[in-house]
């Protein structure tokens, strides 16, 4: 059932290392008023200095806040991080505002050159106008869920010993993992904006009268092309491949810089330098598929943490989706399947239905595998996953 | 997730869209944002330690926010 690498942290009994992971959270959401309007007031004051908080900042516009937690080694600390943050950030706003809790903007003024860009440091606001430019004026207001989520070291250490004859280096290894995550996420991306969709309508002034918009309800605006997307080739073969797309983008006029380039899952290293990331290994994956959830004031709940959680083990301890040569095609047509699923009517049974159940079925196979160790029945996960489809 | 695969009526998206009014969720919106917003009021001790240390880094935040001893227990630095 495993590849090698799921063998291997199968075999030494480290599945439950293996099934969590160091997780960072980041929720967007925007300041509103009382009256449903953007936000005139500027930063909370109660949160000091917005150029110096590292962990509630101003996304591209001053209306939008991010949390930012910090990483956490369980995935479900970070959501103590977040609810501790989120409660901070609420009681730091004036009497008069409020947090919008959906992905989807509030009504928009007719003209949007009245909504303020972030007042950072002057060379981040310059890159946000440049950026604001060349997009239509409303792409970058959604707002949504970033997962930044690194593997255990102790994990990492243990398979490394194990096959280091069979990578050039450390580094080589690492990326491989990282970049297996990767492509299982970029390709089923589908499924979790079935799962997960929560971007049904625009409201008004969002879309200009005669523009192409969806003509009914749909599962997940932000998602789909009319959402943020960047106009850019991809190419998750291997990390080294995955770097050079993006320098070829940028090469070319496609992107400002990495930052630019909005996919749903990006590789990273803690500062951003791409070619640290080929030499000395990836150091985490941002998930950046999820719309807000407005059933909680978190934005996110913890049983979509622990489905992403089921995902991030079953991408690294399964085999590749697809050979070397036939992966890009392959993801290829798994976003070409995001934007079919996307655009579907949300009462709607998707047309994907067939492989939706394959998949389901399959990841519940891999949780009763990994629930019993190799030899004895003895439980590996201190948090039972037996029954992942009903999570 | 086998709930929402086998009825699309419980997906967000469907969820969501029951909500709507003449094509719109801003009383939706607005009711969830005020209910959340008046949750957090009942808090008697927010955290307040941003004003006078918006810097702080995420050790400082943990042992401000949990305790030393507090949860998340297992915060890795960096």
């Amino acid at each position: 059932m495993f590849d090698k690498i799921g063998q291997i942290i199968f075999n030494n009994e480290i599945v439950a290392n293996a099934s969590d992971f160091n997780m960072g959270i980041e929720v967007e959401t925007i300041r509103i008023d009382s009256a449903g309007r953007l936000t005139k007031e500027p930063y909370p004051k109660a949160l000091g200095n917005q150029r110096k908080n590292h962990f509630i900042k101003t996304d591209v516009y001053q209306i939008q806040s991010e949390i930012i937690t910090p990483t956490a080694r369980k995935s479900l600390d970070a959501m103590h991080y977040l609810m501790a943050l989120n409660d901070t950030l609420r009681n730091a706003l004036e009497p008069n505002e409020l947090l919008w809790p959906l992905s989807m903007p509030p009504v928009l003024p007719q003209d949007k050159s009245t909504i303020p860009i972030a007042n950072v440091d002057p060379k981040q606001k310059a890159y946000y106008e440049k950026w604001i430019k060349t997009r239509s004026d409303t792409q970058g207001i959604p707002v949504g869920v970033h997962l930044n989520v690194s593997i255990n070291d102790d994990v990492l250490k243990t398979v490394w010993q194990a096959v280091n004859d069979q990578y050039d280096s450390y580094a080589d290894f690492v990326n491989f993992i990282y970049i297996k995550i990767a492509q299982g996420f970029d390709y089923y991306r589908w499924l979790i904006t079935y799962l997960f969709g929560n971007s049904p309508i625009a409201e008004k002034n969002f879309f200009k009268p005669d523009a192409d918009q969806p003509q009914h309800e749909v599962r997940s605006i932000r998602s789909s092309n009319y959402g943020l997307t960047s106009d850019v080739t991809h190419n998750y073969r291997s990390v080294p491949d995955y770097v050079k797309n993006i320098e070829a983008n940028i090469a070319s006029g496609a992107l400002f810089s990495e930052a630019e380039y909005h996919s749903s899952v990006r590789l990273k290293t803690m500062h951003g330098d791409l070619t640290d990331m080929i030499k000395n290994g990836t150091q985490y994956i941002e998930l950046r598929m999820l719309d807000l959830d407005p059933t909680t004031a978190l934005g996110v709940r913890t049983s979509a943490i622990r489905f992403f959680r089921i995902l991030l083990s079953y991408f690294m301890m399964m085999p590749t989706l697809e050979s070397d040569e036939k992966i890009n095609l392959k993801l290829e047509q798994g976003r070409a399947m995001n934007e079919v699923v996307a655009l579907e009517s949300p009462t709607q049974q998707t047309i994907y239905h067939h492989e939706a159940q394959t998949f389901l079925d399959q990841l519940q196979l891999f949780g009763a595998q990994i629930q019993w160790g190799p030899n004895t029945k003895k439980s590996w996960i201190p948090c039972r996953i037996d029954s992942i489809t009903q999570i | 997730m086998q709930d929402r695969l086998d009825n699309p009526n419980l997906t967000p998206a469907a969820t969501l869209c029951d909500h709507e009014v003449d094509g719109s969720l801003m009383s939706y919106g607005l009711a969830m944002a005020n209910r959340y917003q008046n949750r957090a009021h009942e808090n008697p001790n927010p955290f307040t330690g941003f004003e006078e240390q918006p810097d702080m880094d995420a050790n400082e935040l943990r042992q401000l926010l949990f305790g030393v001893m507090g949860k998340p227990e297992n915060y890795k630095n960096g």
